[in-house]
């Protein structure tokens, strides 16, 4: 557990050297909340759906933060050029991604609280059952974690995988009904939507909002783990052909 | 404690070649079959021009690559079995000056490192401090590695990696692109290390380092381990001797087999072995030529190096050499 603090540590002390990010958190959702609930009053959506446009836009915002972080944490360290001595010290890739996740969880928090801030300034007052919404929050985050893997074997291997993440981030959130429900989706689309983790995620998400079961959730764990499996089978196959090719230290 | 046998690397590199047409693969062997034991307390320096294949094998033990075919164990450990257990016994100092965060001051950095190898916060502090003070860092221990100078980075890199007292050491070209001075810095630290009987692998292409710093010296040249023994023994073993190099006003005329050079001033450069010093200089002096400078150079790896290989060593540009002329 003490590697996982000092890392953890260490992105929160590289936090104090950019300040400015911390403005960035806090402005940035202002910009993505924005045109959402524009075109949903626009349109004349009634209170329950603006909540429904407002916890699905909530949701994916936090887990493609989450997403990036992870997916993308590994970047900072090759840029830097300190992931070839990081990798001198008894700990592994796991190691770094999980401290990134926890710093990215702990910057969510931030996002979310600023987030909210704007929704009320946009006038759309979140009637959101915090606890249980949190709850998913989190375990949605589970959910994706093999593709957080997926996506830092690629950043192995490919050095830059701003496509790969864009397409994944994107993809995720169309697929998973983050701003209507994915039953509206056409029929091979929706049968996509329920191979990804995340889509049970909103859903349950929005069934919290009206009061109903969440029955999604083991369904979710489930597709989950099977994507944390492959995702860890990836990154040690790119770990291994990073050290076999002499790339750890390139970027 | 350190062993290889018959490690080979051999990189596939992809050449490029033009926008559209598809990348040409070539090998490139780093290493070719090298056998290697480094005993407990032993300082060794592994000599070799630049692509001789130093970095390979230091990274192979390190466990940061994979060889193409040997076997390293560290301690008895196998590192391509168990990597994770060899890192725990390894300090290591790579080359170039990104092993540290910048953004965060030297005590936090040894502070980072230190949690990675799981030691307890009190102990780490304590550790942290002792070795700021050995590599005389301690007055700069808030300041952040960014305003560092190539020489403070160093130090504190050693620093860095000797923080969970590590039972070997692995430095790569822990000097390079230092100034005489920062040099003069790093060298006592690892004058340190030494008297302290730390078992230490590093790789350097600075002959004058190498003659200086090791216990024991390997020569590295294309992939191969040429030659193994104490500077001394190196220079001895290879026939390399000492000799007078003269300068004159006027091109001489000497037997043959004796290196003569034009300088640019008009003067002329000589080199004789020293033991026939004498008989030359009476030769030079009955030809009526007047001796301007006279320089003894002792027979030195430089030397040795050229015997071995067949080829000049021809990285020895950098302050140490300059000082040392």
């Amino acid at each position: 557990m003490r590697p996982i603090c000092a890392l953890v540590k260490k992105e929160l002390l590289y936090l104090r050297a950019y300040p400015l990010d911390l403005v960035n958190y806090a402005v940035s959702p202002a910009f993505i909340v924005a045109p959402y609930i524009f075109f949903a009053k626009l349109f004349g959506f009634s209170d329950d759906l603006l909540d429904s446009v407002a916890v699905g836009l909530l949701l994916w915002y936090w887990l493609s933060t989450l997403l990036g972080g992870v997916a993308l944490g590994l970047e900072e360290e090759m840029e830097e050029g300190i992931l070839e001595t990081l990798l001198t010290h008894p700990i592994t890739i796991l190691h770094l991604l999980l401290a990134k996740a926890i710093v990215a969880g702990l910057e969510n928090l931030y996002i979310t609280g600023t987030m909210v801030a704007w929704f009320f300034l946009f006038g759309v007052p979140l009637r959101l059952p915090w606890p249980r919404f949190l709850g998913i929050v989190i375990l949605s985050g589970l959910g994706l974690a093999g593709f957080m893997l997926a996506l830092a074997a690629a950043a192995l291997f490919y050095k830059k995988p701003f496509a790969l993440y864009d397409l994944v981030q994107w993809g995720l959130g169309a697929l998973s009904g983050v701003t209507r429900p994915s039953r509206d989706l056409p029929r091979p689309l929706w049968l996509l939507s329920r191979a990804i983790p995340l889509s049970y995620g909103v859903e349950a998400a929005r069934a919290a909002i009206l009061g109903h079961s969440t029955e999604g959730i083991p369904l979710l764990l489930g597709l989950g783990l099977l994507y944390f499996l492959l995702g860890q089978t990836l990154l040690r196959v790119a770990e291994r052909r990073m050290k076999a090719m002499g790339t750890t230290g390139e970027f | 404690m350190v062993e290889l046998y018959n490690v080979a690397k051999t990189y596939v590199v992809r050449e490029r070649v033009g926008l559209f047409r598809p990348s040409r693969r070539r090998e490139i062997p780093a290493l070719q079959g090298s056998d290697l034991q480094v005993k407990p307390g032993e300082f060794v320096g592994l000599l070799g021009p630049n692509g001789a294949g130093k970095t390979t094998l230091l990274k192979i033990v390190a466990t940061l690559l994979l060889p193409t075919r040997g076997e390293v164990f560290v301690k008895g450990i196998d590192a391509l079995k168990y990597p994770t257990k060899v890192r725990r016994l390894l300090g290591v100092v790579l080359a170039g000056e990104r092993t540290l965060y910048w953004k965060l001051t030297a005590r936090e950095n040894l502070l980072l490192f230190a949690g990675l190898h799981n030691i307890p916060r009190k102990e780490a502090r304590r550790r942290a401090e002792e070795l700021l003070s050995l590599v005389g860092l301690k007055e700069f221990a808030s300041v952040t590695v960014e305003k560092f100078s190539t020489g403070m980075r160093k130090r504190l890199a050693i620093a860095r990696a000797l923080i969970h007292a590590p039972e070997i050491l692995i430095l790569d070209e822990p000097t390079s692109g230092l100034d005489p001075h920062g040099v003069e810095e790093v060298w006592n630290v690892l004058l340190a290390l030494r008297e302290q009987g730390k078992t230490v692998l590093m790789a350097t292409h600075n002959m004058l380092e190498a003659e200086r710093i090791p216990t024991r010296l390997l020569i590295i040249d294309s992939g191969r381990i040429l030659t193994d023994g104490t500077a001394a023994e190196i220079v001895a073993k290879s026939g390399a001797e000492s000799v007078a190099l003269l300068t004159l006003d006027a091109k001489p005329s000497l037997a043959k087999g004796l290196s003569l050079r034009a300088n640019e001033d008009g003067t002329w450069l000589i080199s004789v072995p020293l033991e026939e010093l004498p008989v030359h200089l009476s030769t030079i002096q009955g030809q009526g030529r007047r001796i301007l400078n006279v320089e003894i150079r002792e027979s030195r790896l430089w030397e040795a190096f050229l015997r071995l290989t067949g080829r000049p060593f021809d990285d020895l540009s950098g302050p140490n050499e300059e000082e040392e002329e």
